[in-house]
């Protein structure tokens, strides 16, 4: 006799699984970004562009699962917690998604003049890693529940908030030495705020998986404060 | 009224209610004593074994006991059958109307009706046209429907004492309503069925003046041995007994009477175990 | 392998069961006012709303039980697989057969559990011991029952707790190898976790049969059931599937009734 299964556990294992699709779907939006501006592979531009509908779509439909969730089956406990984290989740996901997009945009139009030093000089490819990798912690964390591994995206994190800080300065720096680059280096000023504003969305991800395992709000406390 | 008039009250209708009840059983206990005393020594197997005579210490009740057997048989056989089919038939498959109520109505105005009227139309319909004369099948026949009424409505309360989600149960799985009643409705019934035809039979044998208006003999030498055979029963021969001038025949009658009473206890006893099994089987 | 969002609009599953204008009066009170809905097959299908609201009415007419109701008439087409059932030609035995029904407290016949959930058959005539016993054992594991009472199929079915008895009337229903199953409130009566295991089980049942429930429990209906209908004085305000009438219904007597602002 198979174990009989409630129309609640399927809903929210179906909604597990559909996040954890929407997680490496804007994942796969980074790493095409980091191909596309640090590896400097211009092809990757369009399948940003198309995945961005996807993800759009995907943000729709996971709110329209978590609506039903909550209307059907008046989720308690763990369960609306975890609807609840899903649905500030998805929110986030779909700006990171966004800033993979308009990073992609830039990339179309100021791809010519964008050195390998003017990256580096920004810390641009050392930025895109920790924000792959952050999204890679969130990634397991949410599919194993380990919220261990979610904390491990705030020194990450630090990093790119620190860089961004560096980021005025680097460009000044460099606009003294070629006027002419005033462009690309603005372009480059572009990329790492918005790789600082994916970090604070991967750490608010990571903040909403805590919240429902140890049902612990994380939000304006100090970060690298242990439990 | 305060509350200590009320205990007051209800103080004083204990006591009523105690004395009425033990004075029921009390007089009761000493009628079955006095028979028990006055008739005991006059039973024995001769007694039991014995025919009627002139002579009180002499006599014996065999044709007479013989004879109730007989009657609860053949009235058994005649009444069960119609009084559960009629029973059956008015609560399970006529439908409820004016015409309904008419005849629940008038079975039971048929319960109370004298138990000497039914003497009378059984002298008239089975002894005299049907020619059955004063034998055990007439006399049957006439307690018959005598206790009919009394069968037909015990059964209709025993087959409404099965709730009604019984049978939607079993029309919802496709069952006729015959299919319901015969295997569901009748054997969940059947206990308070039973118990019902038990005690109007064990009314029929303590029954004299139908019998003795069809002709029921007062003085039998014989064994009757067939339905056809004329024939007395025990309270009969008791009321025989208890006219006779002699005192000694009243000894003798009292020992009649108990073993008139032990019949009816036995009875009356296995219908209560009966309904106790029952109800403990089916726990509505 | 691409997730479809869901803006395709699914798939009408084929008509199991289907009312058409229903009126239905006993005597003279008109309890049903024009009822027209179609019932999926191998679906769920709920039916709420407030007491005396005529759920219970209208479910009883796809097995005809209204029938043994005095004063009972009704105007409509009420159709199984697109035939009508209240033709003089249909047979009612053969009908009930197909629907089967559990009722809202639980009634085994006051026999053994082999008995109970043999009942159905041996009334069509089935008398093969060998055959009933396959029948009884695979009702029972349908109505998630077997392993409780597997041991001991004599006893009687009385001695069951509630839970167990009602899933014994289901056990007993499925046995027949119906089409259509219609609960009427079946776990009212009973207490929170065997209500979990009926519902569980349910589920279960739509791969194989229709289920159509009543239920005065809107939670219950929104937890297991596929499409709802939502009556009120006897007619149906709003009919579709259980999600979005939980999330946006259409009619506002709807929403009242579901925030529970009725009463």
């Amino acid at each position: 006799m198979n174990k009989l299964i409630s129309n609640q556990e399927k809903a929210i294992q179906q909604l597990r699984a559909d996040t954890v699709d929407m997680i490496e779907l804007v994942k796969n939006q980074f790493v095409r970004a980091r191909e596309c501006v640090v590896e400097k592979n211009i092809e990757e531009i369009e399948v940003i562009f198309s995945t961005e509908h996807r993800i759009n779509a995907m943000e729709l439909m996971l709110d329209r699962e978590c609506e039903n969730i909550l209307a059907l089956y008046a989720p308690v406990a763990t369960d609306l917690r975890f609807v609840l984290s899903v649905l500030k989740m998805t929110t986030d996901l779909e700006r990171i998604g966004d800033h993979a997009e308009s990073i992609a945009r830039l990339m179309e139009e100021f791809h010519q003049g964008i050195s390998t030093e003017m990256l580096e000089a920004f810390g641009i490819p050392e930025m895109f890693s920790k924000a792959i990798h952050m999204l890679d912690d969130v990634s397991q964390a949410f599919e194993k529940g380990d919220t261990q591994l979610a904390r491990h995206v705030f020194p990450k994190d630090a990093f790119l908030n620190a860089k961004n800080r560096e980021a005025h300065q680097v460009a000044v720096r460099l606009a003294r030495k070629h006027l002419d680059d005033l462009p690309y280096i603005i372009t480059c000023v572009s990329f790492v705020r918005k790789l600082e504003r994916v970090g604070d969305q991967v750490k608010n991800i990571a903040e909403s998986i805590i919240f429902h395992h140890e049902a612990e709000v994380m939000r304006h406390r100090n970060k690298t404060a242990r439990p | 009224m305060s509350a200590r008039t009320q205990r007051l009250l209800e103080g004083l209708f204990r006591l009523y209610g105690m004395v009425t009840t033990w004075l029921g059983i009390v007089v009761l206990g000493v009628f079955l004593v006095d028979i028990f005393l006055k008739g005991v020594q006059r039973l024995s197997l001769d007694f039991l074994s014995g025919f009627p005579s002139r002579f009180p210490e002499k006599a014996g009740i065999l044709p007479a006991e013989v004879g109730t057997l007989w009657i609860f048989l053949l009235t058994a056989l005649f009444v069960i059958p119609l009084g559960i089919a009629a029973a059956v038939f008015l609560e399970e498959f006529m439908k409820k109307g004016r015409l309904a109520s008419i005849i629940e109505v008038n079975i039971a105005s048929l319960a109370g009706v004298p138990s000497v009227i039914y003497g009378i139309l059984g002298l008239e319909v089975f002894s005299r046209w049907f020619g059955w004369g004063n034998t055990l099948m007439a006399g049957a026949a006439t307690l018959a429907l005598l206790i009919f009424p009394v069968v037909v409505l015990a059964a209709r309360e025993a087959l409404r004492a099965v709730p009604r989600s019984v049978r939607e149960g079993a029309y919802a799985l496709g069952a006729t309503r015959w299919q319901a009643v015969w295997h569901q409705v009748l054997p969940a019934s059947f206990g308070g069925i039973l118990t019902g035809i038990i005690l109007a039979l064990s009314r029929a044998i303590g029954e004299t003046a139908p019998l003795i208006i069809i002709g029921a003999l007062t003085y039998i030498s014989f064994v009757p041995d067939s339905p056809w055979s004329k024939f007395t029963v025990l309270p009969i021969q008791i009321f025989n007994w208890t006219s006779r001038p002699q005192p000694e025949f009243w000894i003798t009658a009292a020992a009649a009477i108990i073993v008139l009473l032990g019949m009816t206890l036995l009875l009356n006893g296995a219908a209560v175990m009966l309904r106790y099994r029952w109800k403990k089987k089916l726990k509505w | 392998m691409e997730k479809e969002t869901e803006m395709v609009a699914p798939e009408t599953p084929p008509a199991k069961l289907e009312t058409r204008e229903l009126h239905v009066y006993y005597g003279d009170k008109h309890v049903i006012k024009n009822v027209s809905l179609t019932i999926p097959d191998r679906q769920v299908t709920a039916f709420i709303g407030p007491s005396g609201c005529g759920k219970s009415t209208i479910l009883r007419m796809f097995n005809r039980m209204n029938d043994y109701i005095d004063g009972f008439r009704h105007l409509g087409a009420v159709c199984l697989n697109g035939e009508e059932i209240y033709r003089r030609s249909v047979q009612v035995e053969m009908l009930r057969r197909k629907v089967g029904m559990v009722f809202q407290k639980p009634n085994p016949f006051p026999k053994s559990i082999f008995d109970n959930v043999a009942f159905g058959l041996r009334i069509q005539g089935v008398n093969d011991r060998k055959v009933l016993q396959a029948s009884v054992e695979q009702a029972l594991h349908q109505a998630a029952l077997w392993e409780e009472v597997k041991d001991d199929l004599d006893k009687n079915a009385l001695a069951l707790s509630g839970g167990q008895q009602q899933r014994l009337c289901i056990a007993r229903a499925l046995a027949v190898r119906p089409e259509v199953i219609l609960m009427d409130e079946p776990a009212s009566a009973l207490d929170p976790i065997s209500t979990s295991k009926i519902e569980k089980l349910i589920l279960a049942l739509k791969k194989d049969l229709t289920v159509v429930i009543v239920t005065h429990n809107m939670q219950q209906a929104a937890r297991i059931s596929d499409r709802t209908a939502f009556f009120f004085l006897g007619e149906l305000i709003e009919y579709g599937p259980t999600a979005d009438i939980f999330t946006h219904p259409r009619e506002k007597l709807t929403e009242d009734y579901i925030s529970g602002r009725f009463g």
